[in-house]
């Protein structure tokens, strides 16, 4: 029985709406997943209506599995998109205003007998504390357990090692991409599957008078000299239009706010073109009313500052911006963002919101780019075998839900931990609360650094750990020690000196890396 | 010190998950440090019903340094590949739950769709066809699993059928050889901190006293400190679980014994056959609001083909858990905790991921509250999950041949069930979570199994060429049944005396020996 005798009711024609980095996403990962399936893809491209993105786009290590999913080279796309690779995340004096820290994509060091790593190092602390010996030596830096980080803070790069007896298989890496180059890029991969790309202005959207569903739009396609006025019938819509949700808001699906907390809700960013600075890793740090990030692609540096507009206006923001960056001739962007905010249902009637048009969000660390990338997957993996059909889109939905939430948490943890400054933005972050979860996590990552266990997390536990440990280890002695007690039935000399040799290997590994930026140049 | 460490350590009632949590801690905690306790009476038995285990024992095992060979030795095992479910779909039905996966996903698309796809155009050959597990376990063979990753022969596991009272003496031993101090005497009195409410000594019949700082309650279904002394409320599942009663008797042995558990629904419940090395265990589940005690007795009996090699031992329960299971400075871990019939092995389970779980979160100190509310998040999340695997077994059936069936097809399942089964119903897509004892192979086992077949499969599975498909899952089938053929009969792997260590590395998975 094939796929048409299953049900006439199945989906031929989906049509997007948006033209951006979103939509071009959305085209590429549906053009490959339905491959052979006979469904034509169309893709609307109205100028006013496109997801905006800053000048570039960090990602974590799933945009290569969304690669490998589409079956994109990676070398083919670095060369295209003049992308470069990112071993881990620098934060700045976040919340340690003693020094940097990276947080990696990889885990720290090495679980000794079945017992988290960190333990080791909590265990250790705790011994120097009750020794009164100083943090130095063997404590400082968490970040120096990692390769990942040892490499990215040495400006070092190669790609991770397949044996995995190698300390190269630590390694793990995202991308730093340059937008423009990559939707370009993604257009050329979606066309050459057969996605159609209709140029035009779009009218009005025409509804089911019983269902609701969106039947068709009309648009002004203006391909030649000639304006035509065209009707775009499909079985399924997507909104890739962004924040301003242009499709989800003609058929009315609610928004709301997924987590209590006051957070930075618009940025202003600066790019410069051929940069003199390229650097294997982002970079997070604190400002005035908010905070920074980095971003070093080899043909753009990026340096954005969110900020809440409550305190600060736009052309403060912007001025402090370029005196910050020191920028003599740049491209300053300034883009609407929003604090964390969800469509109740992104999969709402036959239209599907992703990216900007389903939750607003420039999360740090995971960026939106991210979650274009795992919506179009989740929704192949649950791809209706109909049209309708509610329950593929409730679980789609609740799926969307809980991925979003478990980010946010994280997102809202950067706030908590911040040593802010004594700015009206964080005095008002710091009396603000935080979600039931998320005080959970904390309180859990406070008295023992463990992170509970959640489903459809896009942070792995790892991350969690290093990001609170990178941090603000070591800083608070009269709380209980932070590990397993089962930790002390390891002779305390053979685990100091595995701390030291781990330290040790890590640096000697990483100074045998190639320099990224020859690294690159080599490709 | 800037706390009040923990340093005495009590264990209450010994058993399966008394020994079992004492083999473990004496194991992994400083003897410098702890002192570690166990209390237990030579004249109360122990329940010991759960002889039936599952993959993840053998990492428990592992993780203690224990020989897999020996334990089989001292425990008269044989290995167990699955659980082989009659009449529980409808009369005359069979179909076995493997430890292993069905075939192989294509394109990010699980296996049983393309399967699907072929059933619902007509095709008849069973899915079973396609899990070596299963082809195993018929043919009554059993080899370890591959080492390769990438072969379809490393995508199943095993367990074993034990003798639960040995496993219990082997684990004392184990124990006792590294230090700990065992305690014979039944218990009179539990005290408590006045202030605090934390446990603080125990007082047994002979009068006496035993300190400790933190206590585990393995006292099984008495539940002597979680609930008789904390008074944390029990919560009943007997509306979706009305099994309440069993009767278990060991039998003479009266075949080579099977790779596999044997769960045959009777009238208003089921019947186990555990095949160990020199016995059958067998037992009668059932409830007694549709049942006589004596009536049940008789169909035991008159179901065993050895002979009776003791008493009939009756038993009562019901279906639930306590709502904590750590409270103070207590944790309760086995029967005291909570109980699920044995229809899915996952008494012994829950133990050990009891146990588990608080060695990962074992506090420093006795109020640590956020280690507490992680653990009883995460055990209730297991019991949830297991639950609704449960009542799916009684709930997806055609039978209407009695009153309880009748029950347990119309019944109001929980809505976290529903859910799934609907989701499944529609084009067969299986609720994915990762944590938990059985994910989505165990779901379409018993879904299919138990005459659940949805309406259409995922539209993706289309990709692949009718023709291309066919063939593929031509060679599939042959490739499977050609590995089982080479594999050696279960009894001449049992009576292999080669000692050397070649079975695979153990796993938290119930579908291979990969994690």
């Amino acid at each position: 029985m094939s796929r048409e005798m299953q049900n006439e009711n199945t989906i031929k024609t989906i049509a997007i709406v948006g033209a951006g980095l979103t939509g071009w996403t959305i085209a590429a990962g549906l053009a490959n997943g339905l491959r052979g399936m006979n469904v034509n893809i169309l893709l609307i491209d109205d100028e006013s209506v496109r997801d905006k993105y800053h000048a570039t786009e960090a990602t974590t290590p799933f945009a290569k599995y969304f690669h490998s999913v589409l079956g994109i080279h990676e070398k083919d796309f670095i060369k295209n998109t003049h992308a470069g690779y990112s071993l881990a995340t620098e934060y700045c004096a976040w919340a340690n205003s003693e020094q940097a820290c990276c947080m990696p994509f990889s885990e720290h060091g090495f679980m000794m007998q079945d017992i988290e790593f960190s333990h080791f190092v909590m265990a250790q602390a705790e011994e120097n504390f009750l020794q009164k010996i100083l943090p130095e030596n063997i404590l400082s830096n968490y970040d120096n357990y990692s390769l990942s980080s040892v490499a990215a803070k040495l400006g070092r790069f190669r790609h991770p090692s397949q044996e995995s007896s190698s300390l190269f298989s630590t390694l793990d890496y995202g991308y730093q991409i340059p937008c423009d180059y990559y939707a370009q890029y993604l257009q050329h991969y979606s066309i050459s599957l057969g996605v159609e790309l209709i140029s035009a202005k779009l009218g009005d959207v025409v509804l089911s008078p019983i269902t609701g569903s969106i039947e068709s739009i009309q648009v002004d396609a203006s391909s030649t000299e000639v304006v035509q006025h065209l009707k775009i019938e499909a079985d399924f819509f997507i909104d890739g239009s962004g924040a301003q949700a242009w499709l989800m808001s003609k058929i009315g699906s609610d928004i709301f706010d997924p987590t209590p907390g006051i957070f930075a809700n618009a940025s202003v960013s600066i790019a410069i073109h051929e940069p003199t600075k390229i650097e294997p890793l982002t970079r997070l740090s604190l400002a005035p009313s908010g905070w920074r990030q980095h971003i070093y692609t080899p043909a753009v540096n990026e340096t954005r500052y969110f900020f809440n507009d409550n305190d600060i206006s736009y052309e403060q923001a912007s001025e402090w911006l370029s005196e910050y960056t020191q920028a003599k001739s740049v491209d300053a962007i300034v883009l609407q963002e929003h604090s964390p905010k969800q469509r109740q249902q992104p999969w709402y009637k036959n239209c599907l919101a992703v990216g900007q048009s389903a939750s607003y969000a420039d999360v740090c660390v995971v960026g939106k780019l991210h979650l274009v990338q795992s919506a179009v997957l989740r929704f192949l993996s649950l791809f209706p075998a109909q049209c309708h059909n509610s329950l593929q889109q409730q679980e789609y939905n609740r799926l969307t839900c809980a991925e979003y939430t478990n980010i946010v948490d994280f997102h809202a943890l950067h706030y908590q931990l911040a040593q802010s400054n004594e700015s009206s933005f964080w005095k008002k972050v710091r009396a603000s609360s935080v979600s039931e979860r998320l005080a959970h996590r904390l309180y859990l990552l406070q008295a023992r650094g463990s992170v509970p266990f959640y489903e459809n997390e896009t942070i792995s536990s790892g991350m969690w750990s290093s990001f609170f440990f990178g941090n603000q280890i070591f800083d608070s002695h009269d709380s209980l020690p932070r590990y397993n007690p089962i930790v002390n039935s390891i002779n305390p000399q053979w685990r100091e000196q595995q701390l030291l040799k781990m330290k040790k290997m890590f640096t000697e590994a990483a100074e045998t890396m190639p320099v990224y930026i020859e690294y690159l140049a080599a490709l | 010190m800037r706390y009040d460490p923990i340093k005495q350590i009590v264990i209450v009632g010994g058993g399966t998950a008394g020994w079992m949590t004492a083999a473990a801690l004496m194991h992994l905690l400083n003897k410098d440090v702890y002192k570690i306790t166990l209390i237990e009476s030579d004249q109360i038995g122990t329940v010991g019903v759960g002889e039936a285990t599952v993959p993840h024992l053998r990492f428990f095992n592992e993780r203690l340094g224990i020989n897999e060979k020996e334990f089989m030795q001292k425990t008269n095992a044989t290995y167990k590949l699955g659980i082989e479910f009659s009449n529980w779909g409808k009369l005359g039905d069979a179909y076995i739950h493997p430890f292993g996966v069905y075939g192989r996903s294509i394109n990010d698309i699980s296996f049983h769709h393309y399967w699907l796809k072929q059933y619902l155009s007509g095709d008849q050959i069973s899915i079973d066809e396609y899990a070596i597990a299963v082809a195993a376990a018929k043919a009554e063979k059993f080899s370890y699993p591959s080492r390769d990753a990438n072969s379809l022969l490393s995508k199943y596991s095993y367990a074993f059928h034990i003798d639960a009272n040995k496993y219990a003496s082997f684990l004392r031993e184990y124990s006792e050889v590294r230090g700990l101090l065992r305690i014979e005497g039944k218990i009179d009195g539990i005290k408590q901190n006045p202030d605090s409410g934390d446990i603080t000594e125990i007082r047994l019949e002979s009068g006496e006293k035993i300190q400790g700082d933190f206590f585990i309650d393995c006292s099984g279904f008495k539940s002597l400190l979680l609930g008789k002394t904390l008074n944390t409320s029990f919560e009943s599942w007997s509306h979706w679980l009305p099994c309440n009663r069993a009767i278990a008797v060991p039998s003479t042995k009266d075949r080579e014994p099977l790779p596999y558990t044997k769960a045959i629904a009777h009238s208003c419940g089921w019947q186990w056959k555990i095949p160990l090395r020199n016995r059958t265990g067998n037992g009668i589940v059932y409830c007694s609001q549709f049942a006589k005690d004596n009536d049940m007795e008789a169909q035991l009996l008159s179901g065993i083909n050895g002979e009776p090699l003791a008493n009939v031992n009756y038993l009562q329960f019901e279906a639930g858990r306590r709502e904590l299971t750590w409270v103070k400075n207590c944790v309760a871990i086995g029967l005291s905790s909570g109980f699920l019939e044995p229809l899915e092995s996952t008494s012994i389970y829950l133990i050990q991921l009891a146990i588990m779980k608080l060695v990962e979160l074992f506090p420093q100190s006795l109020h640590e509250p956020a280690l507490r509310d992680e653990f009883n998040r995460e055990v209730s999340m297991e019991y949830e999950r297991i639950r609704d695997f449960l009542i799916l077994h009684y709930h997806a059936t055609q039978r209407d041949d009695s009153e309880f069936w009748h029950y347990c097809r119309t019944m109001k399942v929980p809505e976290s069930l529903q859910r799934k089964i609907d989701l499944f119903k529609e084009q067969g897509h299986v609720e994915r979570y990762t944590r938990g004892m059985f994910l989505e192979p165990s779901w379409v086992a018993v879904y299919l199994g138990q005459g659940i077949t949805p309406r259409a499969y995922h539209p993706l599975a289309d990709r692949i060429p009718a023709e291309e498909l066919a063939a593929g899952l031509r060679s599939m089938r042959e490739f499977i049944a050609q590995a089982v053929q080479h594999m050696p009969s279960h009894s001449s792997h049992l009576n292999n005396d080669n000692n050397a260590h070649d079975w695979p590395a153990a796993s938290m998975s119930l579908y291979g020996v990969f994690s």
